[in-house]
Protein backbone atom coordinates (compact mmCIF):
# COMPACT_ATOMS: atom_id res chain seq x y z
CA UNK A 1 0.00 0.00 0.00
CA UNK A 2 1.37 3.57 -1.07
CA UNK A 3 1.88 5.85 1.19
CA UNK A 4 -0.30 8.53 0.67
CA UNK A 5 1.11 11.91 -0.96
CA UNK A 6 1.24 14.84 0.74
CA UNK A 7 -0.78 17.89 -0.19
CA UNK A 8 2.14 19.77 -0.95
CA UNK A 9 3.83 17.56 -2.67
CA UNK A 10 0.88 17.13 -5.33
CA UNK A 11 0.55 20.99 -5.82
CA UNK A 12 4.81 20.93 -6.08
CA UNK A 13 4.23 18.67 -9.28
CA UNK A 14 1.22 20.05 -11.00
CA UNK A 15 -1.18 17.76 -9.85
CA UNK A 16 -3.13 19.74 -7.84
CA UNK A 17 -3.97 22.55 -10.01
CA UNK A 18 -7.73 24.38 -8.94
CA UNK A 19 -9.90 23.99 -12.11
CA UNK A 20 -10.61 26.94 -14.65
CA UNK A 21 -14.09 28.34 -14.02
CA UNK A 22 -15.71 29.69 -16.96
CA UNK A 23 -16.81 33.06 -16.32
CA UNK A 24 -20.60 33.26 -16.84
CA UNK A 25 -22.30 37.05 -17.26
CA UNK A 26 -24.42 38.41 -14.56
CA UNK A 27 -28.01 37.80 -14.42
CA UNK A 28 -30.52 40.38 -13.60
CA UNK A 29 -32.85 38.00 -11.25
CA UNK A 30 -36.01 39.33 -11.12
CA UNK A 31 -38.60 37.87 -8.79
CA UNK A 32 -37.79 36.09 -5.62
CA UNK A 33 -34.39 35.76 -4.34
CA UNK A 34 -32.48 32.70 -5.96
CA UNK A 35 -32.17 29.88 -3.33
CA UNK A 36 -28.67 29.94 -1.99
CA UNK A 37 -27.71 26.01 -2.57
CA UNK A 38 -28.99 26.06 -5.73
CA UNK A 39 -25.54 27.11 -6.95
CA UNK A 40 -23.56 24.70 -7.68
CA UNK A 41 -20.06 26.04 -8.20
CA UNK A 42 -17.37 26.60 -4.93
CA UNK A 43 -16.64 29.83 -6.00
CA UNK A 44 -19.95 31.40 -6.35
CA UNK A 45 -20.78 29.70 -2.67
CA UNK A 46 -18.23 31.53 -1.37
CA UNK A 47 -18.48 34.65 -2.74
CA UNK A 48 -22.37 34.45 -1.99
CA UNK A 49 -21.68 33.04 2.02
CA UNK A 50 -19.12 36.58 2.50
CA UNK A 51 -22.29 38.30 1.33
CA UNK A 52 -23.85 36.79 3.88
CA UNK A 53 -21.71 36.84 6.69
CA UNK A 54 -21.73 41.25 5.27
CA UNK A 55 -25.49 41.26 5.24
CA UNK A 56 -26.44 41.48 9.10
CA UNK A 57 -23.66 44.63 9.45
CA UNK A 58 -24.93 46.01 5.89
CA UNK A 59 -28.36 45.48 7.67
CA UNK A 60 -27.63 47.34 10.76
CA UNK A 61 -25.60 50.09 9.89
CA UNK A 62 -28.01 50.99 7.98
CA UNK A 63 -30.49 50.74 9.82
CA UNK A 64 -28.21 53.02 12.56
CA UNK A 65 -27.92 55.40 9.88
CA UNK A 66 -31.04 55.50 8.94
CA UNK A 67 -32.64 55.92 13.00
CA UNK A 68 -29.76 58.89 13.14
CA UNK A 69 -30.66 60.90 10.14
CA UNK A 70 -34.46 60.17 11.70
CA UNK A 71 -33.14 61.84 15.29
CA UNK A 72 -31.75 64.52 13.77
CA UNK A 73 -34.30 65.38 11.83
CA UNK A 74 -36.89 65.39 14.51
CA UNK A 75 -34.33 67.43 16.63
CA UNK A 76 -34.19 69.85 14.03
CA UNK A 77 -38.09 69.90 13.96
CA UNK A 78 -38.37 70.33 17.58
CA UNK A 79 -35.83 73.07 17.32
CA UNK A 80 -38.12 74.68 14.51
CA UNK A 81 -41.04 73.84 17.23
CA UNK A 82 -39.57 75.62 19.89
CA UNK A 83 -37.96 78.01 18.83
CA UNK A 84 -41.19 79.15 17.01
CA UNK A 85 -43.25 78.98 20.13
CA UNK A 86 -40.97 80.63 22.95
CA UNK A 87 -39.02 82.86 20.77
CA UNK A 88 -42.63 84.51 19.19
CA UNK A 89 -44.09 84.55 23.31
CA UNK A 90 -41.25 86.05 24.23
CA UNK A 91 -40.95 88.54 21.72
CA UNK A 92 -44.52 89.80 22.14
CA UNK A 93 -44.89 89.12 25.53
CA UNK A 94 -41.05 91.73 25.87
CA UNK A 95 -41.67 93.81 23.40
CA UNK A 96 -45.08 93.56 22.09
CA UNK A 97 -46.74 94.23 18.63
CA UNK A 98 -48.86 96.66 16.94
CA UNK A 99 -52.10 95.40 18.73
CA UNK A 100 -50.90 95.61 22.27
CA UNK A 101 -48.33 98.46 22.02
CA UNK A 102 -48.25 102.31 20.85
CA UNK A 103 -44.84 103.25 19.87
CA UNK A 104 -43.97 107.09 19.32
CA UNK A 105 -40.09 107.53 18.60
CA UNK A 106 -38.66 106.15 21.75
CA UNK A 107 -41.34 105.65 23.67
CA UNK A 108 -43.91 102.91 24.13
CA UNK A 109 -46.39 102.73 26.05
CA UNK A 110 -48.84 99.02 26.44
CA UNK A 111 -52.14 100.50 25.78
CA UNK A 112 -54.70 98.29 28.33
CA UNK A 113 -52.10 98.48 30.96
CA UNK A 114 -53.49 97.28 34.53
CA UNK A 115 -56.93 96.84 32.90
CA UNK A 116 -58.76 93.98 33.69
CA UNK A 117 -60.09 93.49 30.05
CA UNK A 118 -56.67 93.47 28.93
CA UNK A 119 -55.59 90.70 26.55
CA UNK A 120 -52.97 88.04 27.58
CA UNK A 121 -50.10 89.36 25.98
CA UNK A 122 -50.08 92.59 28.04
CA UNK A 123 -51.05 90.88 31.53
CA UNK A 124 -47.77 88.47 30.80
CA UNK A 125 -45.87 91.58 29.91
CA UNK A 126 -47.02 93.00 33.80
CA UNK A 127 -46.87 89.83 35.27
CA UNK A 128 -43.31 89.22 34.16
CA UNK A 129 -41.83 92.80 34.88
CA UNK A 130 -43.35 92.45 38.60
CA UNK A 131 -44.99 95.62 38.00
CA UNK A 132 -48.69 96.98 39.23
CA UNK A 133 -49.65 99.89 36.91
CA UNK A 134 -52.69 102.12 37.85
CA UNK A 135 -55.42 101.06 34.81
CA UNK A 136 -55.41 103.06 31.81
CA UNK A 137 -58.73 104.59 32.88
CA UNK A 138 -56.28 107.23 35.06
CA UNK A 139 -52.34 106.79 33.85
CA UNK A 140 -50.27 106.19 30.85
CA UNK A 141 -47.08 104.66 31.33
CA UNK A 142 -44.78 105.75 28.14
CA UNK A 143 -41.15 103.70 28.47
CA UNK A 144 -38.02 104.77 26.57
CA UNK A 145 -34.28 102.69 26.30
CA UNK A 146 -33.50 104.46 23.51
CA UNK A 147 -33.25 107.98 22.28
CA UNK A 148 -34.54 109.39 18.98
CA UNK A 149 -31.60 108.81 17.41
CA UNK A 150 -31.97 104.93 18.15
CA UNK A 151 -29.14 104.67 20.60
CA UNK A 152 -29.67 103.40 24.74
CA UNK A 153 -29.82 105.20 27.33
CA UNK A 154 -26.72 105.48 29.40
CA UNK A 155 -26.87 106.74 32.95
CA UNK A 156 -23.53 108.12 32.61
CA UNK A 157 -24.53 110.69 29.44
CA UNK A 158 -25.83 113.75 28.65
CA UNK A 159 -29.27 114.03 27.50
CA UNK A 160 -31.82 116.59 26.11
CA UNK A 161 -35.91 115.92 26.60
CA UNK A 162 -37.64 118.35 24.81
CA UNK A 163 -40.80 118.87 23.08
CA UNK A 164 -45.06 119.99 23.82
CA UNK A 165 -45.35 119.78 27.43
CA UNK A 166 -47.85 116.62 27.74
CA UNK A 167 -51.13 117.68 27.90
CA UNK A 168 -52.63 115.42 31.06
CA UNK A 169 -53.56 116.94 33.97
CA UNK A 170 -49.85 115.61 35.69
CA UNK A 171 -46.90 114.09 34.40
CA UNK A 172 -43.63 113.04 35.57
CA UNK A 173 -40.40 112.20 34.21
CA UNK A 174 -38.69 109.65 35.85
CA UNK A 175 -35.27 107.32 34.85
CA UNK A 176 -34.86 103.99 36.28
CA UNK A 177 -32.13 101.34 35.23
CA UNK A 178 -33.50 98.71 32.88
CA UNK A 179 -34.94 96.36 35.28
CA UNK A 180 -37.25 99.06 36.90
CA UNK A 181 -35.35 100.36 39.74
CA UNK A 182 -34.88 104.13 40.40
CA UNK A 183 -31.36 105.26 40.11
CA UNK A 184 -30.20 105.91 42.70
CA UNK A 185 -29.68 109.66 43.99
CA UNK A 186 -26.58 111.84 42.91
CA UNK A 187 -26.62 115.17 42.92
CA UNK A 188 -30.38 115.66 42.12
CA UNK A 189 -33.35 113.60 42.10
CA UNK A 190 -33.67 111.34 38.72
CA UNK A 191 -37.87 112.51 38.50
CA UNK A 192 -38.83 115.61 37.93
CA UNK A 193 -42.65 116.20 37.73
CA UNK A 194 -45.32 118.54 35.87
CA UNK A 195 -45.87 120.51 39.75
CA UNK A 196 -41.95 121.36 39.56
CA UNK A 197 -41.26 121.78 36.06
CA UNK A 198 -40.19 125.25 34.21
CA UNK A 199 -42.52 126.27 31.22
CA UNK A 200 -40.18 127.04 28.32
CA UNK A 201 -40.69 129.65 25.29
CA UNK A 202 -43.86 128.15 23.32
CA UNK A 203 -45.25 126.07 25.80
CA UNK A 204 -42.54 123.41 25.29
CA UNK A 205 -40.72 121.55 27.48
CA UNK A 206 -37.15 121.06 28.29
CA UNK A 207 -35.73 118.91 30.34
CA UNK A 208 -31.83 118.12 30.76
CA UNK A 209 -30.37 114.82 32.19
CA UNK A 210 -27.18 114.95 33.55
CA UNK A 211 -24.54 113.75 36.47
CA UNK A 212 -23.72 117.25 36.72
CA UNK A 213 -26.22 119.81 38.02
CA UNK A 214 -27.69 122.03 35.15
CA UNK A 215 -30.11 125.44 35.40
CA UNK A 216 -33.33 124.75 34.49
CA UNK A 217 -35.35 121.97 35.02
CA UNK A 218 -32.55 119.01 35.55
CA UNK A 219 -33.33 115.53 36.12
CA UNK A 220 -30.16 114.29 38.42
CA UNK A 221 -28.15 111.17 36.81
CA UNK A 222 -26.21 108.47 39.02
CA UNK A 223 -24.15 105.51 38.09
CA UNK A 224 -23.37 103.94 34.85
CA UNK A 225 -24.81 101.14 32.48
CA UNK A 226 -28.05 101.23 30.70
CA UNK A 227 -31.36 103.04 32.05
CA UNK A 228 -34.88 103.68 30.93
CA UNK A 229 -36.74 106.72 31.03
CA UNK A 230 -40.56 106.65 32.00
CA UNK A 231 -42.85 109.86 31.03
CA UNK A 232 -46.73 108.82 33.37
CA UNK A 233 -48.97 111.05 32.36
CA UNK A 234 -51.92 110.82 34.93
CA UNK A 235 -55.58 111.65 34.50
CA UNK A 236 -55.57 112.14 30.91
CA UNK A 237 -58.79 111.05 29.80
CA UNK A 238 -61.81 113.27 31.13
CA UNK A 239 -64.21 112.33 33.19
CA UNK A 240 -66.48 111.56 30.57
CA UNK A 241 -64.22 108.73 29.49
CA UNK A 242 -64.39 107.66 32.94
CA UNK A 243 -68.29 107.54 33.42
CA UNK A 244 -67.85 104.91 30.29
CA UNK A 245 -65.73 102.94 32.32
CA UNK A 246 -64.63 101.87 28.99
CA UNK A 247 -60.37 100.65 29.14
CA UNK A 248 -60.06 100.90 25.58
CA UNK A 249 -61.48 104.13 24.63
CA UNK A 250 -58.46 105.39 23.06
CA UNK A 251 -57.86 109.15 23.67
CA UNK A 252 -56.46 111.68 21.41
CA UNK A 253 -52.59 110.80 20.80
CA UNK A 254 -50.05 112.54 22.52
CA UNK A 255 -47.25 114.22 21.52
CA UNK A 256 -44.27 112.80 23.20
CA UNK A 257 -40.74 114.72 23.73
CA UNK A 258 -38.03 114.11 21.90
CA UNK A 259 -34.43 112.46 23.40
CA UNK A 260 -30.71 114.06 22.69
CA UNK A 261 -27.98 112.92 23.79
CA UNK A 262 -25.68 115.92 24.27
CA UNK A 263 -22.68 113.82 25.71
CA UNK A 264 -20.79 111.08 27.66
CA UNK A 265 -18.03 111.09 29.69
CA UNK B 1 -11.36 68.68 11.06
CA UNK B 2 -14.11 68.79 8.30
CA UNK B 3 -17.33 67.13 9.67
CA UNK B 4 -18.75 64.30 6.92
CA UNK B 5 -22.11 64.39 6.69
CA UNK B 6 -23.10 60.85 5.92
CA UNK B 7 -24.99 60.86 2.67
CA UNK B 8 -27.92 59.07 3.56
CA UNK B 9 -28.65 62.54 6.28
CA UNK B 10 -27.02 64.66 3.24
CA UNK B 11 -29.98 62.97 1.23
CA UNK B 12 -32.79 63.82 3.63
CA UNK B 13 -35.51 66.36 1.74
CA UNK B 14 -37.72 68.61 3.41
CA UNK B 15 -40.42 66.88 5.01
CA UNK B 16 -43.36 69.43 4.90
CA UNK B 17 -45.73 67.13 6.70
CA UNK B 18 -43.23 67.53 9.98
CA UNK B 19 -42.49 71.15 8.70
CA UNK B 20 -46.31 72.04 9.36
CA UNK B 21 -46.65 69.80 12.78
CA UNK B 22 -43.56 72.03 13.78
CA UNK B 23 -45.16 75.37 13.26
CA UNK B 24 -48.34 74.23 14.99
CA UNK B 25 -46.71 73.01 17.68
CA UNK B 26 -44.74 75.66 17.81
CA UNK B 27 -48.07 78.19 18.08
CA UNK B 28 -49.59 75.81 20.38
CA UNK B 29 -46.28 76.01 22.48
CA UNK B 30 -46.31 79.79 22.40
CA UNK B 31 -50.03 80.04 23.30
CA UNK B 32 -49.24 77.29 26.22
CA UNK B 33 -46.19 79.72 27.36
CA UNK B 34 -48.33 82.99 27.39
CA UNK B 35 -51.15 81.77 29.01
CA UNK B 36 -49.22 80.10 31.98
CA UNK B 37 -47.40 83.35 32.65
CA UNK B 38 -50.96 85.17 32.13
CA UNK B 39 -52.95 82.68 34.56
CA UNK B 40 -50.95 80.05 36.23
CA UNK B 41 -48.01 82.15 37.68
CA UNK B 42 -48.64 83.34 40.57
CA UNK B 43 -47.64 87.11 40.46
CA UNK B 44 -44.62 87.60 42.38
CA UNK B 45 -45.71 91.28 43.86
CA UNK B 46 -47.86 89.91 46.12
CA UNK B 47 -45.32 87.86 47.58
CA UNK B 48 -42.96 90.77 47.45
CA UNK B 49 -45.44 93.17 49.58
CA UNK B 50 -46.62 90.81 51.87
CA UNK B 51 -44.15 91.14 54.52
CA UNK B 52 -44.11 94.66 54.14
CA UNK B 53 -47.95 94.79 56.01
CA UNK B 54 -49.81 93.05 57.78
CA UNK B 55 -52.83 91.45 56.31
CA UNK B 56 -56.16 94.53 56.49
CA UNK B 57 -53.96 97.03 57.80
CA UNK B 58 -52.11 99.91 56.63
CA UNK B 59 -48.54 100.25 56.06
CA UNK B 60 -46.95 103.25 55.54
CA UNK B 61 -43.80 102.44 53.00
CA UNK B 62 -40.82 104.30 53.53
CA UNK B 63 -39.22 106.81 50.67
CA UNK B 64 -38.70 105.02 47.45
CA UNK B 65 -34.90 105.30 46.58
CA UNK B 66 -32.68 102.42 44.94
CA UNK B 67 -32.12 100.47 47.92
CA UNK B 68 -36.01 100.67 49.23
CA UNK B 69 -38.75 99.80 46.28
CA UNK B 70 -40.71 97.02 46.49
CA UNK B 71 -41.86 96.91 42.98
CA UNK B 72 -40.47 98.28 39.80
CA UNK B 73 -41.09 101.50 38.69
CA UNK B 74 -42.15 103.14 41.78
CA UNK B 75 -41.94 107.08 41.34
CA UNK B 76 -39.10 108.23 43.67
CA UNK B 77 -41.03 111.44 44.04
CA UNK B 78 -44.44 109.57 45.46
CA UNK B 79 -44.78 108.08 49.12
CA UNK B 80 -47.30 104.97 49.01
CA UNK B 81 -49.00 103.17 51.75
CA UNK B 82 -50.33 99.30 51.12
CA UNK B 83 -53.09 97.40 52.11
CA UNK B 84 -53.38 93.74 51.43
CA UNK B 85 -56.89 92.70 51.67
CA UNK B 86 -58.98 89.99 52.61
CA UNK B 87 -62.49 90.22 52.28
CA UNK B 88 -63.72 86.58 52.23
CA UNK B 89 -64.86 87.22 56.08
CA UNK B 90 -66.24 90.53 56.10
CA UNK B 91 -65.99 93.55 54.19
CA UNK B 92 -63.64 95.82 54.30
CA UNK B 93 -63.77 99.95 55.15
CA UNK B 94 -60.65 102.15 53.11
CA UNK B 95 -60.03 105.09 53.98
CA UNK B 96 -57.87 108.14 53.72
CA UNK B 97 -57.28 111.87 52.67
CA UNK B 98 -56.17 112.94 49.99
CA UNK B 99 -53.89 115.94 50.14
CA UNK B 100 -54.69 116.98 46.51
CA UNK B 101 -56.11 116.07 43.08
CA UNK B 102 -52.70 113.90 42.31
CA UNK B 103 -53.50 111.54 45.37
CA UNK B 104 -54.86 108.16 44.52
CA UNK B 105 -56.30 104.90 45.95
CA UNK B 106 -56.12 102.00 43.40
CA UNK B 107 -56.98 98.49 44.03
CA UNK B 108 -55.42 94.90 42.23
CA UNK B 109 -56.33 92.11 42.01
CA UNK B 110 -54.32 88.68 42.47
CA UNK B 111 -53.84 88.53 38.84
CA UNK B 112 -52.35 92.07 39.02
CA UNK B 113 -55.78 94.01 37.20
CA UNK B 114 -56.33 97.54 38.78
CA UNK B 115 -60.07 96.37 39.06
CA UNK B 116 -60.63 100.10 41.00
CA UNK B 117 -59.11 103.70 40.92
CA UNK B 118 -60.24 106.71 41.82
CA UNK B 119 -57.90 110.24 42.13
CA UNK B 120 -58.13 113.09 43.94
CA UNK B 121 -59.90 114.69 40.67
CA UNK B 122 -62.95 112.78 40.73
CA UNK B 123 -63.79 113.34 44.30
CA UNK B 124 -65.56 116.89 45.44
CA UNK B 125 -64.30 115.80 48.71
CA UNK B 126 -60.48 115.97 50.36
CA UNK B 127 -61.69 112.60 52.53
CA UNK B 128 -62.46 108.79 50.63
CA UNK B 129 -64.14 105.91 52.34
CA UNK B 130 -64.47 103.24 50.15
CA UNK B 131 -66.80 99.89 51.16
CA UNK B 132 -64.72 97.03 49.48
CA UNK B 133 -67.37 93.99 49.43
CA UNK B 134 -67.43 90.99 47.31
CA UNK B 135 -69.70 91.47 44.52
CA UNK B 136 -72.36 88.65 45.92
CA UNK B 137 -72.55 90.98 48.94
CA UNK B 138 -72.75 94.53 47.43
CA UNK B 139 -73.10 96.46 44.29
CA UNK B 140 -70.77 95.85 41.41
CA UNK B 141 -68.84 98.99 40.98
CA UNK B 142 -66.56 97.31 38.18
CA UNK B 143 -64.65 100.84 37.49
CA UNK B 144 -64.47 104.13 38.97
CA UNK B 145 -67.13 106.43 38.00
CA UNK B 146 -67.75 110.27 38.02
CA UNK B 147 -70.69 109.99 39.94
CA UNK B 148 -69.85 107.16 42.08
CA UNK B 149 -66.68 108.59 43.24
CA UNK B 150 -68.16 112.06 43.82
CA UNK B 151 -69.59 111.12 46.81
CA UNK B 152 -67.69 110.91 50.03
CA UNK B 153 -68.22 107.10 50.44
CA UNK B 154 -68.13 104.10 47.37
CA UNK B 155 -68.83 100.79 48.21
CA UNK B 156 -66.67 99.02 45.56
CA UNK B 157 -68.26 95.16 45.03
CA UNK B 158 -65.50 92.89 43.98
CA UNK B 159 -64.84 89.70 42.17
CA UNK B 160 -61.95 88.41 43.54
CA UNK B 161 -61.87 88.50 47.70
CA UNK B 162 -58.18 89.18 48.35
CA UNK B 163 -56.06 91.65 46.99
CA UNK B 164 -54.25 95.19 47.55
CA UNK B 165 -55.13 98.65 47.27
CA UNK B 166 -52.21 101.00 47.19
CA UNK B 167 -52.46 104.69 48.39
CA UNK B 168 -50.06 106.76 46.10
CA UNK B 169 -49.61 110.31 47.19
CA UNK B 170 -47.01 112.02 45.22
CA UNK B 171 -45.08 115.36 46.67
CA UNK B 172 -44.87 118.45 45.11
CA UNK B 173 -41.46 119.07 46.81
CA UNK B 174 -39.93 118.10 50.40
CA UNK B 175 -41.32 120.79 51.53
CA UNK B 176 -44.80 118.37 51.61
CA UNK B 177 -42.80 115.43 52.96
CA UNK B 178 -44.61 115.81 56.77
CA UNK B 179 -47.66 116.50 55.52
CA UNK B 180 -47.84 113.60 52.96
CA UNK B 181 -46.41 111.08 55.76
CA UNK B 182 -49.00 112.39 58.63
CA UNK B 183 -51.85 112.05 55.60
CA UNK B 184 -50.84 108.68 54.77
CA UNK B 185 -50.28 107.26 58.59
CA UNK B 186 -54.23 108.26 58.93
CA UNK B 187 -55.16 106.31 56.11
CA UNK B 188 -56.72 103.20 57.54
CA UNK B 189 -58.08 100.09 56.07
CA UNK B 190 -59.82 97.43 58.61
CA UNK B 191 -62.50 95.03 58.39
CA UNK B 192 -66.02 96.95 58.80
CA UNK B 193 -67.47 94.94 61.48
CA UNK B 194 -64.31 95.99 63.61
CA UNK B 195 -65.06 98.52 66.25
Amino acid sequence: MSKPKKLRDLRSAGQLTPPKLPRRPAKVVRGPAPRLFRVGHASRAIRLTRMIDSLPMRALRRFVMRLFANIVELSLYTVIAVAIGFGSAWYMVDYGSSLTVERQGPWLRWTIAGAPGADPYTKAHFSRAGWLPISTVAAHYYLAGKDSSGDALYADCDYTVSGPIPSSHRWTLAAFDISGRTIANGPGQPVIASSAALPGPEATLIVKLSQTTSSGNWLGLSGSGRMQLMLALYGRNDRSVRATGNVLAAPARQLLPRIERTGCR
Amino acid sequence: MILRIPKIIRRQRVRWRWLVAAILAGLLLHLATVFTVTYALPRREFAVLAPLGRLNTMAVLPPITADAQPLPFMMPDTRYAICRYDISKSPLVLRASFADDDWSIALFDPSGDNVYVVTGADLDRREIELLLTTKQDGLASPLSTSKAAAAASVTVGLASRTGVAIVSAPMAGSAFAATVERLLLQASCQPRNKP
